[in-house]
């Protein structure tokens, strides 16, 4: 793995400078803070949306369902966001020639690949730990009561699978030039 | 010594064949020129000795390395500049020779000392700290050949160099490639055949995959020289022609104005015979000679014939 650390420091350095850390970071963020918000004040919102003689069954919304229903939503949302942002990583380099310039100098393939895979994954569970944690904590003092563990299970689980997702994008992105191939968008 | 060899290098494409039994040697220190038409395999063959093009067969070494996909020891020896040299957009000029100092391994003093003598070189000091996105093409091409030469490579790649250059940055790179010469062997691949002539010590002329023929430029002029003579007079030279019409061994003696001045062009039947004679006719006659010239064809009259009617033996 020649050269692994400056294309790592490269790639570090990118994730800031082409403001992808803010904005994985961003999104993440306002899921931590939606999902408990959402869940507390539903049935305010659907009894001032619905009619006045509606009745509505909602359980009591508990600290397990808040933070459960943030690790669905960044899961799913997580997963877009991974194959969005790591679908040109690759890709876009063949494409634009920077990667002829970088793979002419005296570093090996594999650290090209991974140091990005490691730049994009360590966003993303950076974002995902810091939204996470905010999520425990906004529950807490909105909701009350914890369930800490099943929720830290249920993060890494989430965190693995984000990885996988943005590994598999990347390798298919290693295979096109087209930078929404590797999202299954069909090439011209 | 050689610092670049090809023998039986070859790629195909499916049923193209990109290089077809490249034989080549390049010895070191020369600027080596690689001339064709658009698709003629230029820029494969670059790829082949960089590194970046798997070879259907042969076998090629540039700076005693041999030639294979993953050998770092050869991409430490070499520098590349493709055709359209690319940079991270959001780097400066100065970070991108920083990146590329790093990627070769050397100590942060050397990459300080390296980068300011490049940016000095390729005349872009005073633009060093803009952001590359900024750059004009004829900047990029300057720092893609900054980036190059980093490590000091004994085999320096230039594919098509100065295409879509204007003219002031055409004359900018040119005149790096020759200020580079003095201690780096440069395999420079073009279709601007002026810029072979002008900077290249040995010509190889390609057509589809297959070399036609390896040359130095000015054995090449002479193989090819055509059998026409100039001449101007400061006096009236009316005679004179006169007198090379009745000669056996001249042919078509005319006289043509250019630019205001008459200018005398006689072809040689007997050329041999043509060189040892005329200068002794130009001196009978009296006349004050300004210009004797024999013409020697330019690269593209090479070129054209060449890739027409292919090598003379």
């Amino acid at each position: 793995m020649k050269g692994f650390a400056p294309l790592f420091r490269k790639e570090m350095l990118e994730q800031f400078k082409l403001y992808r850390f803010v904005i994985v970071c961003a999104i993440f963020l306002f899921f931590a803070l939606s999902s408990p918000l959402t869940l507390k004040y539903l049935p305010n919102i659907l009894k001032m949306a619905g009619e006045q003689n509606m009745i509505i069954q909602m359980p009591t919304p508990t600290a397990f369902m808040s933070l459960s229903e943030f690790a669905g939503n960044i899961g799913q949302i997580g997963a877009l966001m991974a194959v969005l942002m790591a679908m040109g990583g690759i890709a876009n380099e063949l494409k634009s020639g920077t990667a002829i310039m970088t793979l002419s100098k005296p570093v090996s393939r594999s650290a090209f690949v991974i140091s990005k895979l490691l730049a994009v994954s360590i966003t993303f569970l950076i974002s995902m730990t810091a939204a996470s944690l905010v999520c425990l904590g906004y529950t807490v003092w909105l909701i009350q009561g914890t369930a800490v563990w099943p929720y830290v299970g249920m993060n890494l689980l989430t965190g693995l699978f984000l990885v996988f997702c943005l590994a598999v994008t990347l390798l298919f992105s290693s295979h096109t030039r087209a930078r929404w191939q590797p999202a299954g968008w069909p090439s011209a | 010594m050689t610092a670049i060899s090809a023998k039986g290098l070859s790629k195909y494409y499916d049923n193209v064949k990109a290089v077809d039994n490249l034989n080549l040697e390049v010895p070191e220190n020369a600027v080596f020129g690689f001339l064709g038409p658009n698709g003629a395999g230029k820029t494969t063959t670059v790829k082949l000795f960089t590194g970046f093009a798997h070879p259907t067969a042969g076998e090629a070494w540039v700076a005693g390395e041999k030639v294979g996909d993953g050998n770092l020891a050869l991409k430490a020896k070499i520098g590349l500049l493709p055709d359209v040299p690319a940079f991270y957009d959001w780097m400066s000029g100065r970070d991108s020779l920083h990146f590329v100092g790093e990627l070769h391994g050397l100590a942060p003093a050397e990459i300080n000392k390296r980068t300011e003598e490049l940016l000095e070189l390729v005349e872009l000091k005073k633009h060093g700290n803009r952001r590359t996105g900024g750059y004009s093409r004829g900047m990029r091409q300057r720092l893609g050949i900054a980036q190059a030469l980093m490590n000091r490579p004994p085999v320096l790649f230039l594919d098509e160099p100065t295409s879509a250059l204007d003219p002031l940055g055409h004359r900018d790179v040119l005149n790096l490639i020759l200020r580079l010469r003095e201690n780096t062997t440069i395999f420079m691949s073009s279709h601007n055949l002026s810029d072979i002539e002008r900077v290249c010590d040995m010509v190889g002329i390609v057509n589809k995959g297959k070399l036609i023929t390896v040359s130095p430029v000015d054995a090449l002029q002479k193989k090819y020289a055509r059998s026409i003579f100039e001449m101007e007079f400061l006096e009236d030279a009316g005679q004179f022609v006169e007198s090379l019409r009745k000669i056996s061994w001249l042919a078509e003696p005319a006289v043509t104005a250019v630019n205001g001045t008459p200018v005398i062009t006689v072809r040689a039947i007997d050329i041999k015979r043509a060189r040892k004679e005329l200068p002794r006719l130009i001196g009978e006659s009296g006349l004050t000679l300004a210009r004797y010239e024999m013409m020697l064809p330019n690269i593209e009259d090479i070129f054209a014939e060449i890739i027409t009617n292919g090598d003379k033996q």
